[in-house]
């Protein structure tokens, strides 16, 4: 027993210690409105952090105080990403709709759930007729998924859950006022429809450890282009964009950008390719010659930061954090990470790490908010929907902290949506603007920083890649990730060599830059339906050609 | 041997608890991977087994758990041999923390390795130089940190087996002229083999299907990392389901050739403890020599978890390019103690593991007794079955239990009903599913030790007592309880502590924070920006100090009340 009571007290004292800490610390839980009612629930499934949901949270109880006297609580469900969410609404949904319409004495058969909710109705009678009854009923006791809304993830995501027949419109009749301050478009890119509302912007930027480029001989970067140097060969953390649609949209900018040079080299300015895209059965040959050439540029570059990559993670803070511990030199991080850690310095080091959003290959896309059909508690999602398009909401994503009207414990560092908190030429917005820029976190009057800005020196052409988003994700993945060891391999004994660039390595750079697709093909081969016949035989294509670009290389001489 | 119908009563009543509870689920998954607009289907499966790379993923990871389990067993059984064997200053010290490596919190190991051999790590500042360890480590460095990792599943079981062993039958094989290294392979080890058959067993089918640490060392082509792509990926591929039906039958049939090969042989010994155990006392040079090993071990294998101990009171960024933290600070600390998620959790895990490991107590030991004192048929079966688990992906499981509880949660009798809500739908209350989910995903540590125990004790002891007019049940409780005791303690310490760490079943089910465990507020903390990496290693430190004093304390109670049956 003499041995056993030292560890029994420190057990003790150990399970004691979070409770008597806990005790100590002044409470900053949510704060219940004075003002009698019972208190309004609304249920939020959101891959957002503890930060943004412990400030949105604490935001729309007091808002809602205010604007109805009544208390109001959001429940958070949390389950993991957006992957994890689009599997568990869609399974969920599924599931309570099946019991719905067994208890109307419909017949439910082996692949009801997935003709559901497919895209498109499907052919059986039986079938089409659940499809649409599910589509035209939106009532939690007839079928709920338990959930009121879908907060965060991308405008991927949310659409996907439209088609799916997940979304419902929340202001069938008129809209609230606060989204005329919403533009429904901007530089080409979606940023609200009928039943989905961006609420928030997002860039992806590079952001990178100035100790580490310093030791491998490289300036700071400031174009998508610096990500593929053969010196940053095992150094670069890449976020997986077959498992983040936000990062395949990054990844889509970066191919924009060098369709963008290509045709610019090929001699259409401006003026010429907006005539050219208004009419592209008339363009010359040439024009769509330039953009194949430009999308096979992007797709080598795409290659290239991949064979560089260390990983490809779908965790979106590894990449910076690992960067400020200097693991790696350089990757591609979303905005607010990014310029979060790049202030985020310790004392005595401030360069340490910076972040630069690419300019001209920036798309700026959008967070959505949604409202799930059955919702169980409409009328308090429509106050959480409008609140977040509210001044009050807003302000929450970028306001300091301690700000008043600003988050009360976290500082949140990201773009709001609405107009009126970037610089304007329009008086009304331009006051607005000038109310806000004493209380934010980051200068958005830098057009290097402000959303809008970005947004409007980045020109998304729709024609240009809009078809190829699933052709983007499955080529990095089949070339980076399936045959990823294959691809580094080849890079390697390529930078070993004299890099790329060397004239010894003309071939070998040849087989590796090979692509299975065109750009003309590669949309109708995404197209059907056969995914994973597809993606094997892409995989094996990169395969034989790496191990051939690298035996290629190898036959040369090495280069110290 | 138990009465037939005994036998098929609970093996009836346990095959049905595993097909409800893990088989079903399991199926309500796995069948994306088997179906096409609504009907069967081998195309996927045929595609898998057709994609090169999921080939050489396969191999790969056989690869790395053929030598993870030959590591793993280089390292434990020394250790474990002398610690049965010799008595010397120190060794309780050293014998209860050489079980500490496995406690590693989640998420915080690979911080913990980065900030040693980082390229800004410790290591490279210390030595003053430039080289890339974790990048360049590639499959070896797998083995080597899974090995680390895993060798206390060995050694526990290695140790219980030992206990168990009749100190008599060294004896006798000494007197006999067997002595040494001699004795040891010809008596020891064939004696012990249920034991390390069994931590072999686990060690194998965990490092087959371990995706943290290739994560973590970036090596992507190995089952479990594909497997984890696929799942992870927007869509609904079947692909992965396909691929996880593959690593199932593929760890099935290494779980059934690992048991043909080395499992059959028990040799059940009656006479156990009947004479004390003989411990050589060491002194001097000759303890530092029993010592070292286990200091070396140590020493290597608790290097993440001091690292992640240092980066708990390190300052933000102040752990770079320096042999240690240039700065501290207690600010982690209580931010982490002090963070409204931090209670409940704690509260909430204590709650899962402690069902959970009652759960995997019953229906271990019952699998056991049908597995070791049957004949019946199809038992072997039912072993395999109850090692599966192991070899599911966590995130598979925890959308398996989704769906069958939201299955349930939408028939009018649960929705109706309060308590069936609260009870069966993880939208209202989480805890039965959580329960079974981590007993499930952790019953073959359990069942694991309950078979050795049982291998190794002979009937004729039981059955005596039953000749001597005690009723079945007190034959059990009194006799053979007792003497698998110290194998359902080491089984039910594995449970405990894995169950506490458990991540995919956790981060999915708990879905509100009134229900977190303690492992989704570590996640939660780690995701806040600039301090979270270091506000989680606070709390993942916690939860490596309630587990290693847990240990210590569990080791003290059975030192004291096994004596010479346990000496952990």
């Amino acid at each position: 027993m003499r041995r056993l009571l030292p560890l029994l007290i420190l057990l003790a004292a150990a399970v004691a210690l979070p409770f008597a800490v806990r005790a100590c610390r002044p409470q900053g839980g949510v704060e219940t409105a004075a003002g009698g009612g019972t208190e309004a629930v609304v249920l939020v499934i959101t891959p957002h952090n503890e930060a943004i949901r412990s400030e949105f949270g604490r935001g729309f109880a007091a808002w809602h105080a205010a604007r109805t006297g009544r208390p109001a609580r959001v429940e958070w469900i949390v389950i993991g990403g957006t992957s994890e969410i689009g599997r568990y609404l869609a399974s969920e949904t599924a599931s309570a709709a099946r019991a719905w319409w067994l208890r109307q004495g419909g017949a439910w058969r082996a692949g009801a759930a997935e003709a559901l909710l497919g895209r498109e109705p499907p052919e059986d009678p039986d079938l089409l007729e659940l499809w649409h009854a599910f589509r035209a009923t939106d009532d939690p006791e007839a079928f709920t998924a338990g959930v009121d809304l879908f907060f965060g993830g991308g405008d991927f995501d949310h659409q996907r859950a439209a088609e799916q027949g997940l979304l419902t419109d929340p202001w069938p009749g008129a809209e609230p006022a606060d989204l005329a301050l919403v533009p429904a478009t901007l530089g080409g890119l979606t940023w609200r429809t009928q039943l989905w509302y961006g609420n928030a912007l997002s860039t992806f930027g590079i952001v990178f450890n100035r100790d580490r480029l310093h030791d491998l001989g490289l300036p700071a970067p400031d174009a998508w282009q610096d990500l593929a140097d053969p010196r940053l060969r095992g150094q670069v953390g890449l976020a997986d964009p077959t498992k983040s649609s936000s990062i395949t949209k990054a990844f889509e900018g970066l191919v924009q950008q060098q369709i963008a040079e290509a045709v610019r080299a090929a001699g259409f300015a401006e003026e010429s390719v907006n005539d050219c895209e208004r009419d592209p059965a008339s363009a010359p040959a040439e024009y769509h010659a330039a953009i194949a050439r430009g999308w096979e540029e992007g797709m080598w570059l795409l290659l290239r930061m991949g064979a560089n990559a260390r990983y490809f993670t779908p965790s979106s803070q590894r990449v910076p954090f690992e960067v400020a511990m200097g693991e790696t030199a350089a990757g591609v991080a979303i905005d607010f990470y990014g310029r979060f850690q790049a202030q985020f310095s310790p004392a005595g080091a401030p360069q340490r790490v910076g972040f630069v959003s690419p300019a001209g290959g920036t798309s700026v896309t959008c967070d959505p908010l949604s409202l799930l059909r059955g919702a169980p508690h409409r009328a308090a999602a429509l106050l959480f929907l409008e609140f977040v398009f509210s001044e009050e909401g807003q302000r929450l994503w970028c306001y300091r902290l301690g700000e008043p009207g600003g988050p009360a414990q976290y500082a949140l560092r990201r773009y709001p949506i609405r107009r009126d908190f970037y610089p304007s030429r329009e008086p009304a917005l331009a006051v607005a603007f000038a109310r806000h820029l004493p209380h934010l976190s980051d200068d958005f009057a830098d057009p290097a920083v402000g959303a809008y800005a970005l947004a409007e020196r980045f020109t998304f052409r729709p024609r240009w890649t809009a078809r190829h988003f699933a052709a983007h994700r499955d080529l990095v993945r089949a070339a980076c990730l399936d045959a990823g060891p294959e691809l580094r391999a080849a890079w390697a004994a390529v930078c070993a060599r004299g890099g790329p660039q060397a004239p010894a390595n003309a071939a070998a750079v040849a087989r590796m830059r090979d692509l299975p697709v065109d750009w003309n093909s590669a949309p109708e081969v995404t197209g059907r339906t056969d995914r994973a016949a597809y993606l094997r035989e892409w995989t094996a294509f990169f395969r034989a050609n790496c191990r051939a670009a690298r035996a290629l290389a190898e036959a040369g001489e090495p280069t110290p | 041997m138990m009465p037939r119908g005994l036998a098929r009563c609970i093996f009836v009543g346990t095959a049905l608890t595993l097909g409800a509870l893990f088989l079903v689920p399991l199926w309500m998954v796995l069948s994306g991977g088997f179906t096409e607009g609504g009907s069967f289907t081998l195309k996927h499966l045929g595609a898998v087994l057709g994609n090169p790379i999921y080939a050489e993923g396969l191999r790969n990871s056989f690869f790395i758990a053929l030598g993870v389990t030959l590591l793993a067993n280089l390292i434990a059984v020394p250790l474990a041999w002398i610690a049965d064997r010799c008595d010397f200053a120190g060794k309780k010290t050293v014998a209860a923390l050489v079980l500490v490596p496995m406690i590693l919190p989640p998420f915080l190991g690979a911080v913990g390795w980065q900030q040693l051999f980082g390229q800004y790590g410790t290591i490279n500042a210390l030595f003053g130089i430039e080289r890339d360890w974790l990048g360049s480590s590639g499959i070896w460095g797998v083995i080597l940190l899974e090995a680390l990792a895993l060798y206390p599943i060995v050694y526990l079981n290695a140790a219980a087996a030992l206990a168990n062993l009749d100190p008599a039958l060294g004896e006798a094989a000494e007197n006999l002229g067997c002595t040494g290294l001699r004795r040891f392979r010809r008596v020891t080890l064939p004696l012990i083999a249920p034991g390390l058959f069994a931590g072999g067993i686990l060690v194998f089918i965990w490092s087959f299907t371990e995706l943290g640490t290739p994560l973590m060392l970036n090596y992507t082509r190995c089952a479990p990392v594909q497997v984890f792509d696929a799942l992870k990926e927007i869509g609904s591929d079947p692909t992965p389901y396909a691929l996880v039906a593959v690593l199932l039958i593929a760890s099935a049939a290494l779980f059934a050739a690992g048991r043909l090969l080395f499992g059959r042989k028990a040799y059940a010994t009656a006479g156990r403890a009947s004479t004390a155990a003989r411990t050589q006392r060491l002194t001097g040079a000759r303890a530092a020599l029993a010592l070292a090993p286990f200091v070396a071990v140590l020493a290597l294998a608790l290097l993440p978890h001091l690292a992640v101990i240092l980066t708990s009171v390190t300052e933000p960024g102040a752990w770079y390019r320096s042999v240690l933290p240039q700065d501290t600070t207690i600010a982690h600390w209580a931010e982490a103690m002090g963070h409204p998620l931090t209670v409940g959790s704690i509260a909430n895990s204590l709650l899962y593991s402690a069902l959970a490991l009652l759960v995997c107590l019953v229906l271990g030991v019952a699998i056991a007794l049908v597995v070791v004192r049957s004949d019946l048929k199809f038992r072997g079966a039912l072993d395999a079955v109850s090692m599966l688990p192991l070899a599911v992906p966590g995130l598979v499981m925890a959308f398996g239990y989704l769906a069958f509880s939201s299955r349930l949660g939408n028939s009018e009798w649960v929705k109706e009903s309060g308590m069936w809500r609260n009870l069966l739908d993880v939208r209202a209350n989480p805890t039965l599913f959580l329960v079974i989910a981590y007993a499930v995903r952790r019953l073959p540590y359990m069942v694991r030790s309950a078979v050795a125990g049982l291998q190794q004790t002979s009937p004729a002891l039981e059955e005596a007592a039953q000749n001597l007019g005690a009723p079945p049940w007190t034959a059990w409780r009194r006799i053979t309880m007792p003497l698998i005791a110290a194998n359902l303690i080491a089984g039910g310490l594995l449970v405990f502590a894995f169950s506490m760490l458990e991540v995919s079943d956790s981060l999915v089910l708990a879905q509100r924070q009134d229900h977190y465990p303690i492992t989704k507020a570590i996640f939660e903390l780690f995701q806040l920006l600039g301090t979270g990496p270091y506000v989680a290693a606070a709390l993942g430190v916690w939860a490596m100090l309630f587990l290693g004093l847990t240990i210590l304390a569990a080791s003290q109670v059975l030192g004291r009340k096994l004596g010479a049956l346990f000496r952990v």
